[in-house]
């Protein structure tokens, strides 16, 4: 049996106080941002992996370098990484 | 009473006092991560301390490997860490008897880690051997 149903991936992101904006160039949408803590280097290092998830569709264009402006806080895109199926997407950023 | 080795690893965060660009973020085997707001940082510690009795008299000659890390956030990490690493190697070298309680002081290798963080970051880790010479009975002396 083939099961079959269309992805709203509007639905996903469609949550109010959880999303936050994103704008990249004259693109705007709401994205989850993430900002855990990371020990690296052997214990050396102390960083914060800043990233947001994003509809692919929104920023596939998104490319090493860009700033991309999240919850009004400018970053530059580390790298744009497909999640799953592609349709989101995790943004790697650094910020300034 | 301390040890030359302590005394050594004491004497070099003395002398690197002022090193260009780290402020007093000199740290001596610190062993926490160092955050974004810590960096740049130079972090001094020992790798090993290896002996030989090479005569008959009652001495130890020992050879004590130092790390002396660099640790940096930009977007050409290793490139603005130069100005430090010249800084650290001229005051480490400047005394090669580091007040007194060594030998000699030779530069052995710099190594190179880069790192993808919340900016490009590296950790550059200066050795140096200190060769100095202790009682067989006694590492104070």
């Amino acid at each position: 049996m083939t099961l079959s149903f269309t992805e709203d991936l509007d639905a996903f992101f469609d949550t109010p106080g959880f999303t936050v904006s994103v704008v990249l160039g004259d693109t705007t949408s709401v994205g989850y941002f993430e900002s855990p803590n990371e020990i690296i280097a052997d214990g050396v290092v102390l960083t914060t992996d800043y990233a947001v998830v994003v509809k692919t569709s929104d920023f596939s264009t998104a490319a090493r370098g860009n700033t991309m402006t999240v919850d009004s806080v400018d970053y530059t895109v580390r790298e744009p990484m497909l999640l799953d199926d592609g349709k989101i997407m995790r943004v790697m950023l650094m910020k300034d | 009473m301390t040890t030359k080795r302590e005394s050594i690893l004491a004497a070099i965060a003395t002398a690197l006092d002022g090193t260009t660009g780290v402020s007093t973020r000199i740290y001596r085997t610190r062993v926490d991560p160092v955050d974004r707001a810590a960096s740049p940082a130079v972090i001094i510690q020992p790798l090993r301390d290896v002996c030989v009795q090479t005569t008959s008299l009652p001495k130890l000659d020992w050879t004590l490997t130092v790390r002396i890390t660099v640790i940096e956030r930009a977007s050409i990490p290793d490139q603005a860490a130069d100005d430090t690493i010249e800084s650290l190697h001229s005051k480490v070298m400047s005394d090669l008897t580091l007040g007194g309680v060594a030998h000699d002081v030779i530069p052995v290798r710099t190594e190179f880690e880069f790192l993808e963080a919340d900016q490009p970051a590296a950790v550059i880790g200066c050795e140096y051997e200190i060769k100095y010479r202790t009682d067989v009975d006694d590492l104070s002396q």
